[in-house]
């Protein structure tokens, strides 16, 4: 008798969806608004004073497809991301997001600025476990001058987090789907350039060029990627989520495209094929060449967050670029936005979750014990990237208890089974899983009939599932 | 055992004698301005603290000793972050009198023990401080000093106290990837008190024992008996690994970012100077001129120049004019000649990728210099040979063992070292355990430090004196009517070049008074690096200066101190 402890239901249904090809992403048409906010067009250099708002209602909570009368509720009407926030503005809507989504989002200090301002971290997903231990993706807006030497305003991320909260309110799809993955969020990660562009500190080094890869002395003298990399705060801060946080699979940003990058041509890339990338622009309606030409050009830039990621992590990289299209209409969020919930899901849903079906349980003494699991990876990316692989002899592991465990063989699919090394304490290497492989672990297991035998598979990434089995029958 | 608990004792008592005197004027109170401290100590001041002794001293010590320095007024406190472990790096700075204020003069930083394992050069670098604090104003006017004796407080406490000497601080790390943290480390499997090594079997092994069965030698292909060569201890995570995701985490000299890479189990941090001591370390050299950045470690015994790792552009090649210049001066103030100088990968006999000393040379621009304050050859009654020994050391692996097992059996009588013996792991497995106790080749032992340390002050004032100089030569100022003509050279009348080669050079700059105008000629001008003895290229420049307008003239080089004088025509 087996007793799974996880919803595998609800994987499955989100996987078999995703199968079908259904599209769970309809691109919402923003209702029009009322009575917008008013919002002048600042000028490059200029921000309009914080605007004084009454304290946050929090029932109901408004959606952005169903705006309701400015009066009734401080929220942003879809025009308001169009427009520079003051840091005022950006603090209160922080905070208005987390009363109203509060199972679901908590922000931290993920530290401080340079100037001294608190670098925000929002972090997505069910708050009755633990996010630390759930797959995850890194949403960032982008640290390159966007506009008159600023960085870009954290008004794009927001518009996305806020989105994907609302849907995970009303779509059980999404609900689930934030419930075993987590989603870091830096919206302002140079909060002294966005909020005080006048007043911001000089700094030694470009912030988008000062992370650790493909840095040289030579570049250190000529400045771009500073004395040392992570030489700045702010970029220390993000670059430590990537090299501790291993649970981080993928990173999302958020960034200006080189000119020419979003022109249509012909001529694809040579990995254009990229699974993960193909259906996130499939869900999002996003041209897949322009995916991969963004993301090979951020990745190719030395001392960039996202070649840092990929040298350091390998994880999945997605470059979006929200502004290139603009809003439709006067009370319209710029349709770019529009695209970015979609494709943050989308790559959520191709995170590394570990899956379980029903063990089989034989008995074959009166003592011994045949079990048999099957184990999956739900989404695409792997247990570990392959510069992880040459680092670590597992990514995934099993802790057994209850019974002895004699030995294990792992039979993956056109391959004979082989033995996993016999650890001396109860944890098993079960090795690397790649994306939306299934493998059959076979347990020799002794144990005392009526007995319960206890696995926990864990990865790298944070996937934990676990089932109990009775040694019966 | 016995010396860690004396050094213990007193360390504290020594710390609270030189506490004292210092809570009576208030340590905290740094000069006004940065500037240098007057002149000597007037009565009723602090003395100075006792004349540095060889012996180790422990953290309070090194705190106490920079408090009653800074407490006499002669030195000046240089705040430095707590080590990730909360443990303090006091560091002081210092100059002659009646210069320009510290901050602005070219310095040479003395930094002891960064490896986190060499307590003989944090004792290195302590003394010759405490040695050329002594004799102050006998310093280049023009020159400061910042010392930072023990840089590395939480891996030099833990080699202090007996523990893994393998320089690492407190930050935890998963080494292995399997997600717990620091949970198979070093044991004491044989009971005696002592964590050596231990020599695991494996056909694919890298070591096996030489022809003198104590020491290890990299095996060759026909080799049958092959080692693994690790801590000592047991698997206590039960992955079939022995002692590999040990306490701790950086090596902070390893972890600055040229030849640097972040591989679980490195010792470089999974960021480059991710801890707030190093990054500090880093930039306070920053923030001041520099000329050179001295750091006392290693158990080389040798002046190991740039070049943690080959491949990179300093790591061949003869090393530049100015690292033979040191190696000059250090052969003349220790006696320990070297016939070139030896890139630190050669020196170490190993890569150190993420070595402090590149970053300083290639970023800092300084000149910079491992000192090797410990070494086989460096006990008084060790043979010393011809000259051409140090180099022979670092050419093959076998010599450096061949050194170091002459001076166990001729110097020590062989006392330092221990037998390889079997141990059982459990499970039906077994090891070898044993080499070199600590305080014998990594450290010395508490007695040799006198001769291992001496000289080393008299090093590093002969490197100062040898600071480049810079000279105006105005070679004309001319006024007719309002037109002004200047014509200048700058000289370097000191031993060093004014810069590392390739980097940023000497430079000229002429400040006009208010209304005059540039007609032509350069206000600014890069003259490249001037080698000592020579002088730059003429710089011209013709201006409209109304009558009684003075004009400015400033020279500035990296590793020189400013030279500024005012032409009236």
């Amino acid at each position: 008798m087996t007793l799974p402890r996880l919803c595998l239901a609800c994987c499955l249904a989100f996987l078999s969806a995703a199968a079908r090809g259904q599209d769970p992403l309809p691109v919402p048409v923003p209702a029009p608004a009322p009575t917008p906010v008013p919002t002048p067009e600042p000028g490059p250099d200029e921000r309009p004073a914080p605007v004084e708002e009454p304290p946050p209602t929090q029932d109901p909570v408004p959606t952005l497809d169903e705006t309701p009368p400015a009066a009734a509720s401080p929220s942003p009407a879809p025009a308001d991301y169009a427009r520079a926030w003051t840091e005022a503005e950006f603090e209160q809507e922080l905070a208005r997001l987390a009363d109203s989504h509060a199972s679901r989002l908590s922000v931290s200090e993920l530290g401080h600025s340079r100037g001294g301002r608190r670098i925000a971290l929002l972090t997505l997903g069910d708050r009755a476990g633990d996010p630390g231990r759930r797959p995850a993706a890194l949403f960032v807006t982008d640290l390159a001058a966007h506009a008159a030497d600023r960085p870009a305003g954290p008004e794009a991320a927001l518009f996305a987090v806020r989105r994907l909260l609302e849907r995970a309110e009303g779509e059980a799809r999404v609900a689930e789907l934030l419930a075993s993955v987590t989603l870091y969020a830096v919206p302002a990660p140079d909060p002294d350039g966005v909020f005080a562009p006048g007043g911001t500190l000089e700094r030694t080094c470009r912030l988008e060029r000062n992370f650790p890869a493909g840095w040289q002395p030579s570049d250190a003298i000529e400045c771009p990627q500073g004395p040392y990399p992570c030489s700045e705060p702010e970029t220390r801060e993000l670059a430590r989520v990537v090299a501790q946080r291993t649970n981080v699979g993928a990173l999302a940003l958020l960034a200006r495209a080189p000119a020419g990058l979003w022109s249509a041509g012909t001529d694809s890339p040579s990995n254009a094929a990229d699974p993960v990338l193909a259906r996130v622009a499939a869900r999002a309606g996003l041209e897949l060449t322009q995916l991969v030409r963004a993301r090979d050009a951020a990745a190719a830039a030395p001392g960039s967050l996202p070649a840092f990621a990929r040298a350091r992590t390998g994880a999945c990289v997605l470059v979006l670029d929200p502004w290139s299209a603009p809003a439709p209409g006067p009370e319209s969020a710029p349709r770019g936005f529009e695209s970015l919930p979609g494709a943050i899901e989308a790559l959520l849903g191709e995170l590394p979750r570990l899956a379980l079906r029903s063990p089989r349980t034989e008995r074959l003494r009166e003592k011994l014990w045949l079990v048999e699991v099957d184990l999956s990876v739900a989404g695409l990316l792997p247990t570990a990237s392959p510069e992880e692989r040459g680092k670590a002899p597992a990514s995934v592991w099993l802790d057994a208890q209850g019974a002895r465990v004699l030995r294990i063989g792992l039979g993956r699919e056109g391959e004979p089974t082989t033995n996993l090394d016999v650890p001396r304490g109860p944890t098993w290497r079960v090795g690397h899983l790649a994306g939306a492989e299934s493998v059959r672990l076979h347990l020799l297991v002794e144990g005392e009939a009526g007995g319960v035998l206890r696995l926990a598979f864990r990865s790298l990434r944070g996937a934990v599932v676990e089932a109990d089995v009775g040694l019966s029958g | 055992m016995t010396t860690r608990i004396r050094d213990a004792a007193t360390g504290a008592l020594l710390a609270l004698a030189l506490l004292a005197p210092a809570r009576a004027q208030d340590p905290s109170a740094p000069p006004a301005n940065g500037t240098p401290p007057q002149a000597a100590a007037q009565a009723g001041e602090p003395a100075a603290p006792p004349h540095w002794a060889p012996r180790y001293r422990a953290p309070a010590d090194v705190a106490a000793w920079v408090e009653a320095w800074v407490a006499t007024g002669l030195a000046a406190r240089v705040a430095l972050p707590a080590s990730r472990g909360g443990r303090e790096a006091p560091a002081l700075s210092f100059g002659a009198a009646g210069g320009p204020p510290l901050e602005q003069r070219p310095t040479v930083f003395l930094v002891g023990g960064l490896d986190g394992a060499s307590l003989a050069g944090a004792e290195g670098a302590l003394r010759a401080a405490d040695e050329l604090l002594r004799r102050r104003d006998a310093l280049p006017r023009a020159i400061a000093f910042v010392c930072v004796p023990w840089a590395a407080p939480d891996g030099l406490a833990r080699t202090l106290e007996g523990g893994a000497a393998d320089g690492r601080d407190l930050l935890p790390v998963d080494d292995d990837g399997d997600l717990a943290f620091d949970e198979d480390g070093p044991d004491d499997v044989d009971g005696d008190g002592l964590v050596l090594e231990m020599l695991v079997e494996d056909p694919e092994g890298p070591w096996t024992r030489g022809s003198d069965g104590r020491f290890l030698v990299r095996a060759a292909s026909t080799d049958r008996l092959r080692y693994r060569r690790v801590p000592e201890g047991r698997d206590d995570d039960g992955d079939g690994r022995y002692n590999e995701d040990p306490p701790g985490g950086v090596v902070l000299d390893l972890a600055f970012p040229v030849g640097w890479h972040g591989e679980p189990g490195g010792l470089g941090g999974a960021l480059p100077l991710d801890d707030d001591l190093s990054r500090a370390l880093a930039d306070l050299i920053l923030a001041r001129p520099r000329l050179a950045v001295l750091l006392f470690q290693g158990n080389h015994g040798l002046l190991a120049r740039p070049g943690g790792v080959e491949g990179l552009a300093w790591s061949s090649g003869p090393g530049s004019a100015a690292d033979l210049s040191a190696v000059r001066h250090f052969a003349e103030a220790t006696g320990r000649r070297q016939a070139e100088a030896i890139p630190l990968h050669r020196a170490r006999a190993e890569p150190r990728p993420g070595a402090a000393l590149d970053w300083i040379h290639a970023v800092a621009g300084a000149l910079a210099a491992e000192v090797g304050v410990w070494g086989p050859l460096e006990e008084r009654g060790a043979v010393r040979v011809q000259a051409s020994a140090p180099e022979a050391l670092v050419r093959r692996e076998e010599g450096v063992e061949a050194a170091w097992a002459r001076w166990l059996d001729d110097v020590r009588g062989g006392i330092g070292f221990v037998d390889w013996h079997p141990v059982d792991l459990g499970d039906g497995r077994s090891a070898l355990v044993g080499g070199w106790q600590p305080f014998a080749r990594a450290n010395p032992p508490e007695e040799c430090l006198e001769g291992a340390t001496a000289g080393l002050a008299s090093f590093v004032e002969k490197l100062a004196a040898a600071a480049p100089a810079l000279e105006l030569r105005v070679v004309e100022a001319a006024r007719d009517g309002e037109v002004v003509t200047v014509r200048a050279r700058v000289e370097n009348s000191g031993r060093l070049a004014t810069g590392l080669a390739g980097a940023d050079g000497a430079r000229l700059s002429l400040a006009l008074p208010s209304g005059a105008r540039l007609l032509w000629g350069e206000v600014e001008a890069r003259l490249g690096v001037l080698e000592p003895g020579t002088t730059s290229r003429e710089v011209t420049a013709v201006a409209l200066v109304p009558p009684g307008g003075v004009l400015r003239l400033v020279a500035r080089a990296p590793w020189a101190a400013p030279v500024e004088r005012e032409v009236k025509p």
